[in-house]
């Protein structure tokens, strides 16, 4: 409250300073200068912590071989993998959980946001609050509930059966479509409250000004929505597309902890076969990096899509 | 701000501080275990060391098994041994892979240890190119465990599950099923089982020439096609995870399990069951495929980057100590694979739990018959695709099918 | 919105209501586990048991319950503190002084978020070998000091932060880093609650690099602890387990709340007049 009163102030003060000294070069280039200085510190640990060991990878990916015996192998590794069942199916998996998930979590969650952004609602700071806790659990309990829920004498079985909606209990994990439709849940449920969160914060932005206008225009909701809301969310729209994107195509711990990637690979994801291949059994460090950069090479022309729509200055 | 910043600098002031690597003595040795059973032995093992050698310190450290070989598999990779102990318990199936891709990182034992007192099926997991690396510990002998009283209410004593086939089984389970409504088995994924069953027919998964062999190898398609006959006759309690296995035994909701010995760890856990427990050999696939397996286990290796090899081999000697090793029977229900044992008094002693049975003789004798096979370095590749195979059948797909995709998937990992 | 009657505020709570005890329930069942036995666990008991006591004493009695819980607060806190300090200045350079060159160095920066921690491991572990630094807290830290989330957050951030304010500043003659320690940071609390609350609820959760890199049993961080506990190797104890999953929302949880109402104010700030 306290600060917006002084940009208040700030702002009624500008419009007497008519003079807008034009910035010589030379300062010009000075801001730049400094402008780089704010992201130098955080640049360079990027190079040393990420880009100098995906530049290792990326050597590793052109080499072949087990454990520490490898060869250079050029462009080999990439053409096996598409001669490999196993990475098909992963391939396959994450594109589902792509394709499927995001839409349903990122939509659920921007409703959910508008919702418990009215003023007028009634109890919306517990309503975000216990939404957004499924967030701060660790992985560890998330697959203790799901697997507790789901298994053979788990409760959704057990209150199946006491209520004779069946009469022998459903093996979910054993069924390729209901084994991914558990990981869409367990993914939704574990993450829609961040977003939700992301997106309430970029509908605060939005001054209520402008849909008072709107409804004196007489604009519908579903207009006022398309019109003001989704042009204005554009910024917190390109960081949810982005981060969620990235983080399906990296998806590992869901998987690993709930399904193991089963039943017969129907669940694996490109990240579960890749740690399969570094520490599962014998170590092929070339042939998962090899996947790494498939996963990254999908990820960045997704991110850069999404970046050329959603970020015009 | 300035709060803030003086805060960001009080931490990292108290972080460089605990920095400060505390000095270990030369006369101090790590250790790390996972499990219950073999935290309490190599508790056990420590203190009686060092009784006797006051000046040696021991820090045990519990590892869980699969962040143990993550662990080991990066610093291995990397050429930085520093923050690995000096000896760890290791899984008997990991052993080949990590001594015939990562050698020259493991001590050679068999000049301290005379490894013909061992359990022979033991130390092939550790034989590598004329050397022994790992000292055995627990036998991993298969059996099956039942309850008595289950039996008894349908007309069955524990005789008639000796020496018999797995049809006979099924059979047998049908009719305990209708007469108790008790599941026969109770199994996790078939994971354990597979290795049971295909490891009883005397020969593993693969070629003289390391190539993976499924399709034609007899002793694989009967073991999938018998868990595919166990699965469709309705007397398995298929489990979710291993919680769910483990709450079935406890919980008497089945009456049998068929895998290592060391699963009496865990039975006896219910002690209301006492006495109500009983054990014989496994069932066989049929004509030409034995009685006796093992599956799971674990052995202890020195690391060669260990600064006190020494220390760590005359400490690794406790396992084949009389007091040590009636301490492993008597109190943690283990059998030790050290043979000298079989001549201690509590291996013959009748044992309450399982109504008076002496099976810790018994286990001694499974693990001998145990059949010595070659288990090769790719157990994992093996395990995961042979899982695959398995949950395929499940959904539909022949026995041929399956093996034929296991093979060439496995192969394919293998060949680069 | 103002477009919608009374009515539908009974679905719009009823929707809410759900979702809200969707992502509820699991966590009074944890708490619920956390006091009964293992057995009872496994069993389904669904009702307040007496084993707290007991279940907190079995943590305790691992001998590494407490120490993990102490080197997570530690290393967490650390790392989010200074995280929070260097993405942001980052963020906020990428937009106040936004060039050609500097989107594009963004763009580049989005990039490094792009590849699965597993598949870095071994370089990232050789890298921090060569440097030295294998368990300390530097190896747990660095990797998460400049993320390319955190920095992407603030940059997307201060795109609504006023323009007009730096012109101001810097007409009274502020510096360009006062103007980000005065001006930017206590305006964009919001954010700063937002990101706080993302790393420390990251680098709580992390669980592959720590592994591998704190291998000092004395440096062990909660999650390891965890996998410890859950590792099947034997019967596990879960009342214990259920405790210990309890313990380790709670940190989390808290710092959520105590942020809850500037939090909730805004990823992109409240800059408006």
């Amino acid at each position: 409250m306290c600060t917006s009163l002084r940009f208040q102030h700030i702002r009624e003060v500008l419009p007497m300073i008519n003079v807008r000294p034009r910035r010589p070069i030379s300062l010009e280039r000075k801001t730049q200068r400094i402008g780089w200085m704010f992201i130098i510190p955080a640049l360079a640990l990027v190079v040393l912590t990420h880009f100098y060991p995906m530049f290792e990878t990326l050597l590793l990916s052109l080499q072949s071989g087990k454990a520490n015996n490898l060869k250079w192998a050029g462009m080999r590794n990439y053409v096996r993998l598409f001669k490999d069942a196993t990475f098909l199916a992963a391939l396959e998996n994450t594109l589902f959980y792509l394709v499927v998930q995001i839409p349903v979590m990122l939509s659920l969650a921007l409703i959910l946001a508008v919702l418990v952004n009215d003023r007028k609602l009634k109890g919306r700071g517990i309503y975000r609050t216990l939404i957004f806790l499924p967030a701060v659990t660790s992985l560890a309990s998330c697959s203790i509930i799901f697997l507790r829920l789901f298994a053979n004498d788990g409760y959704i079985n057990t209150l199946l059966l006491n209520t004779g909606v069946i009469s022998e209990y459903i093996d979910f994990l054993a069924n390729k479509w209901s084994a991914r439709a558990i990981i869409i849940l367990v993914m939704t449920w574990r993450w829609t409250g961040t977003n939700m969160i992301y997106f309430l914060s970029g509908l605060q932005n939005i001054d209520d000004s402008l849909y008072e206008a709107a409804a004196i225009d007489g604009a519908t909701g579903v207009q006022a929505f398309t019109r003001i809301t989704m042009p204005l969310l554009k910024p917190t729209l390109l960081l949810t597309t982005i981060t969620s994107t990235t983080g399906t195509m990296k998806l590992f711990d869901e998987v690993y902890n709930i399904t193991g990637g089963g039943p017969a690979n129907g669940t694996i994801t490109l990240s579960n076969y890749l740690y399969q291949l570094c520490f599962g059994g014998v170590p092929q460090y070339g042939y998962a990096s090899a996947i790494a950069y498939i996963i990254f090479l999908i990820a960045a022309l997704l991110a850069f899509i999404q970046m050329k729509v959603g970020d015009k200055e | 701000m300035k709060k803030l910043l003086s805060l960001v600098l009080a931490v990292a002031l108290l972080a460089t501080m605990s920095m400060a690597a505390l000095a270990e003595s030369d006369k101090e040795l790590t250790v790390w275990y996972s499990g219950g059973v073999n935290g309490k032995a190599i508790r056990k093992a420590a203190e009686l060391y060092t009784t006797a050698n006051p000046d040696v310190t021991i820090n045990i450290e519990e590892v869980a098994t699969s962040d143990r070989e993550t662990r080991l598999t990066v610093a291995l990779s990397s050429g930085d041994m520093s923050g690995m102990p000096d000896v760890t318990l290791f899984q008997d199936y990991s052993s080949q892979k990590f001594l015939q891709f990562f050698p020259g990182n493991f001590v050679e034992l068999s000049s301290a240890f005379d490894f013909s007192q061992f359990a022979a099926d033991k130390v092939g997991y550790w034989t590598y190119d004329g050397g022994v690396y790992g000292l055995p510990f627990d036998s991993a002998a298969s059996a099956t465990f039942a309850r008595l009283d289950y039996l008894e209410a349908a007309g069955y004593t524990l005789d008639d599950l000796k020496g018999i086939t797995w049809d006979e089984f099924i059979e047998i389970g049908l009719k305990v099923k209708e007469a108790t409504g008790k599941y026969m088995l109770t199994e996790t994924n078939y994971g354990n089982l597979l290795m049971v069953l295909v490891k009883s027919s005397g020969k593993w998964y693969f070629n003289e020439d390391g190539t993976a062999n499924m399709i034609n190898n007899p002793g694989v398609v009967a073991a999938v096609e018998t868990i595919k006959k166990l699965h469709e006759s309705g007397i398995v309690k298929e489990n979710s995870d291993w919680a769910s296995y483990i709450a079935s035994l406890n919980n008497g909701d089945a009456v049998c399990t068929v895998t290592g010995n060391w699963i009496l760890g865990s039975i006896v856990g219910a002690q209301d069951q006492s006495g109500k427990w009983g054990m014989t050999n496994i069932p066989s696939m049929g004509e030409g495929f034995g009685h006796y397996s093992s599956n799971g286990g674990s052995s202890w290796v020195i690391l060669e980057s260990s600064q006190k090899k020494d220390l760590a081999k005359d400490f690794l000697k406790i396992f084949t100590d009389d007091t040590f090793n009636t301490f492993v029977i008597n109190e943690l229900a283990t059998v030790p694979t050290y043979l000298p044992a079989q001549n201690l008094d509590c291996i013959k002693a009748p044992y309450a739990f399982t109504n008076g049975q002496a099976v810790f003789a018994d286990i001694m004798d499974y693990t001998a018959k145990t059949p010595v096979i070659e288990y090769g370095p790719f157990n994992s590749e093996v395990e995961a695709n042979m899982l695959v195979a398995v949950e395929e059948v499940f959904a539909g797909k022949s026995v041929a099918d399956a093996l034929q995709t296991a093979e060439e998937t496995v192969n394919f990992l293998i060949e680069e | 919105m103002n477009f919608s009657g009374k009515k539908s505020y009974f679905w719009r709570h009823a929707l809410l209501i759900v979702c809200s005890l969707i992502t509820s329930l699991p966590f009074v069942w944890i708490i619920i586990c956390s006091t009964n036995t293992s057995v009872d666990v496994l069993r389904g008991r669904l009702t307040l048991g007496s084993n707290l006591g007991v279940n907190f004493q079995t943590l305790v009695d691992t001998g590494r319950f407490l120490p993990a819980f102490k080197n997570s607060v530690i290393y967490s806190v650390t790392t989010t503190l200074l995280a929070v300090c260097i993405s942001s200045a980052a963020g906020y350079g990428f937009v106040v002084y936004r060039s050609k060159a500097k989107d594009t160095v963004m763009a580049v920066i989005l990039l490094s978020m792009m590849i699965p921690t597993a598949a870095i491991l071994i370089p990232m572990f050789r890298l921090f070998s060569r440097m030295k630094l294998l368990n300390t807290i530097f190896a747990f830290m660095l990797p998460s000091l400049a993320t390319a989330f955190l920095i992407f957050l603030f940059r997307q951030a201060s795109q609504s932060f006023p323009g007009e304010i730096i012109q101001a500043a810097r007409i009274d003659g502020l510096g360009e880093w006062m103007i980000f320690f005065r001006m930017f940071i206590p305006t964009m609390k919001p954010v700063y609650s937002t990101a706080i609350v993302m790393t420390f609820m990251n680098t709580w959760n992390a669980f592959l690099w720590p592994l591998v890199v704190m291998t000092d049993s004395q440096k062990t961080t909660m999650p390891v602890f965890l996998s410890l506990l859950t590792d099947s190797g034997y019967t596990p104890d879960y009342g214990a387990i259920m405790l210990a999953v309890t313990v380790t929302t709670l940190p989390t949880l808290i710092i959520f709340f105590a942020l809850q109402k500037s939090f909730i104010n805004g990823l992109t700030g409240s800059v408006k007049g």
